[in-house]
C-alpha cells in the first residue's frame, strides 16, 4: 500500500542548510542549527528588552520574568564567585540563556536543539575553559599552577596528586560538554522512538482500515506511547531547565577555583 | 489580563493570597500538562513526518553530531549568534533591568528611612507629650496640697479666733450666771427670814422683828455652810 515508514529518531540531528554561504573555503551556510540560535538570541532579547522597557516600580508579569531572571543569574554568582565575579555577569547571563533557551525550544516538535550537538557544547565549554584559566593566570600569574597541588598535602606524594588535578582539570571542558550534549540528544532520541512507536502502531495495526474496525485498534495502541510520551515531555523539561542551570553553575564555580585558587 | 497595581488591586490580593495560590498551583498544573500532551502530540507527528521526508537525503549511518562537515558553520554560527548575545546582554538588556532593580531598591531604601524618621519623630512626640502631661500632673498635685494648704491654714486661724471668742463668751456667761446666782441667793436669805419670822408668828404667835429673824437664817446658814 503506502511506504512503509521508518523509524529513524536521529534524523532529527541532521543539520541542514537552508543558505548556502562560502567563506573563502570555509563553509559558512546558514543551517536549521543556525536559525535556532538565531530564534534563541531573539527570544531572549526580546524577553529582557520588552519588559523591562515600561521601568515600572511595580513590575508587571513580562517585566518580572526579566528581572527574575536577572536576580537568578547575578544571586548564583554571587553565591558562588563571590564579589569578583561581577565583570563576568553579563558572560554568565548569557551563557544560562543561550542553553536554557536552545534546550527549551528543541523541545518544540519540528525545531531544532542546537545543544545537541557535541561541536556546539565543546565550543561552549572551551569558551569557559578558556576563560577560566586566562582569569586564573591574570590573577596569579605563575603562582596559579599551585592549584594543582592543594598545599599542606605532603610533598612526596605530588607526582601523583599532581597529574590527578591536571587530568581533572583538563577533562572540566570534556565533562562539560558530553554532559550538556548527551543528556539533549538522550531526551531527544526518547522522545522520538516513543513518539515513532505511536505513528507505527498506528500504521501497522490500521492500515488500510477505512471501513473495518482495525483502525480504531490502532489509533488506541497508537495511544499508548503517546501517554508516555507526555510524561516524558515534563520530564525532558525538566531536564532542559536543569541541565542549562548545571552548565552555569559549574562554569560559576570554575571561575570561584579560578579567582580564589581553592 | 491587565495587572494594574493599584493599592485596591494589591490589598485583594493580599487578601486572596491564599486561593490565589491554590489557583495559581492548578493553573501551573494545567498548562504544564497541556504543554506536554501538544508538544508530545507534535512530536508524533513529527516522527511520522520526518520517517516520511526521510528517504535518500540522510547520508546513511551513525550520529549527525559526529559529521565533520558540519563542524565548521555550527561553530562560526555559534561564534556569531552568542557575540551577538553577549553584546545585547551587557550593553543593553543588562544594565537597564539592574537599573531598574537598583532604582527599586533606592526607592525602598528612601522609603524605609523615611519611615524611620517619621516613627522616630512620633517617638519624641510621645516623649513630649508625656513629658507634658507629667508636669501638668505634678503642677496640679502641687496646686491642690498648695490650696489644702492654704484652707487649712484659715480654718485653724477661724478656730483659734472662734475659741478665744468662745472662751469669752463662757466667760461672761459664767459671770452672768455667778452673778445672778448671788442675787438669787440674797433674795434666798430674805425669803427665808420672811419664811422664818411667818412660821415663827403662826407656831408661837409671838411677832418677831425682821431683824431677828434674818439674823437667825444667818446664823443658820452660816452653821451649814
Amino acid at each position: 500500500m503506502t511506504q512503509e515508514p521508518k523509524l529513524d529518531p536521529l534524523h532529527q540531528f541532521d543539520i541542514i542548510s537552508l543558505i548556502h554561504i562560502d567563506l573563502g573555503g570555509i563553509d559558512a551556510s546558514f543551517s536549521n542549527s543556525a536559525l535556532w540560535m538565531v530564534i534563541s538570541v531573539a527570544v531572549i532579547t526580546l524577553m529582557m528588552t520588552v519588559g523591562i522597557s515600561k521601568r515600572a516600580m511595580v513590575p508587571g508579569r513580562l517585566q518580572a520574568l526579566s528581572e527574575m531572571a536577572y536576580e537568578f543569574i547575578a544571586n548564583m554568582l554571587r553565591e558562588n564567585v563571590g564579589s569578583q565575579g561581577s565583570k563576568f555577569f553579563p558572560f554568565i547571563f548569557s551563557l544560562f540563556m543561550f542553553i536554557l533557551f536552545g534546550n527549551l525550544l528543541g523541545l518544540i516538535p519540528f525545531s531544532f536543539t542546537f545543544t545537541s550537538h557535541i561541536f556546539v557544547t565543546f565550543a561552549l565549554a572551551l569558551v569557559v575553559f578558556v576563560l577560566v584559566t586566562f582569569v586564573g593566570l591574570a590573577r596569579h600569574g605563575l603562582h596559579f599552577f599551585t592549584y594543582f597541588f592543594p598545599s599542606g598535602a605532603p610533598v612526596a606524594m605530588a607526582p601523583l596528586i599532581v597529574p590527578i588535578e591536571v587530568i581533572s582539570y583538563l577533562s572540566r571542558p570534556v565533562s562539560l560538554s558530553i554532559r550538556l550534549f548527551a543528556n539533549m540528544m538522550a531526551g531527544h532520541t526518547m522522545l522520538k522512538v516513543f513518539a515513532g512507536f505511536s505513528t507505527l502502531l498506528l500504521f501497522n495495526l490500521g492500515i488500510g482500515a477505512e471501513g473495518d474496525g482495525t483502525f480504531l485498534v490502532g489509533f488506541l495502541a497508537g495511544l499508548a506511547p503517546m501517554v508516555l510520551n507526555v510524561a516524558l515531555t515534563g520530564f525532558e523539561i525538566l531536564v532542559a531547565v536543569l541541565q542549562a542551570y548545571v552548565f552555569t553553575i559549574l562554569t560559576c564555580i570554575y571561575l570561584h577555583d579560578a579567582i580564589h585558587l581553592h | 489580563m491587565k495587572n494594574k497595581a493599584t493599592p485596591l488591586g494589591a490589598m485583594d490580593h493580599m487578601a486572596n493570597r491564599g486561593s490565589v495560590k491554590a489557583h495559581g498551583k492548578r493553573f501551573w498544573r494545567r498548562a504544564m500538562a497541556g504543554v506536554a500532551v501538544s508538544l508530545s502530540m507534535g512530536w508524533a507527528q513529527s516522527a511520522f513526518a520526518a520517517s516520511d521526508a526521510h528517504d535518500g537525503e540522510h547520508s546513511g549511518g551513525g550520529m549527525p553530531q559526529l559529521n565533520p562537515d558540519y563542524f565548521d558553520e555550527q561553530i562560526i554560527w555559534l561564534a556569531i549568534t552568542f557575540i551577538a548575545l553577549y553584546v545585547i546582554m551587557s550593553r543593553f538588556a543588562l544594565p537597564k533591568v539592574g537599573e531598574v532593580l537598583e532604582e527599586r531598591q533606592r526607592k525602598i531604601d528612601r522609603d524605609v528611612d523615611r519611615a524611620n524618621a517619621l516613627k522616630e519623630e512620633a517617638e519624641q512626640v510621645k516623649c513630649a507629650y508625656e513629658q507634658e502631661l507629667t508636669n501638668a500632673r505634678a503642677q496640679a498635685q502641687d496646686q491642690l496640697r498648695e490650696t489644702n494648704d492654704n484652707l487649712t491654714a484659715q480654718l485653724r486661724e477661724r478656730e483659734e479666733i472662734q475659741a478665744v471668742e468662745d472662751a469669752k463668751r463662757i466667760e461672761e456667761a459664767e459671770s452672768a450666771i455667778a452673778a445672778k446666782r448671788q442675787e438669787a441667793l440674797s433674795h434666798v436669805r430674805g425669803i427665808a427670814a420672811g419664811v422664818a419670822q411667818a412660821a415663827v408668828q403662826k407656831i408661837t404667835g409671838f411677832d418677831v422683828t425682821e431683824e431677828a429673824s434674818g439674823a437667825a437664817v444667818d446664823t443658820v446658814l452660816k452653821t451649814q455652810g
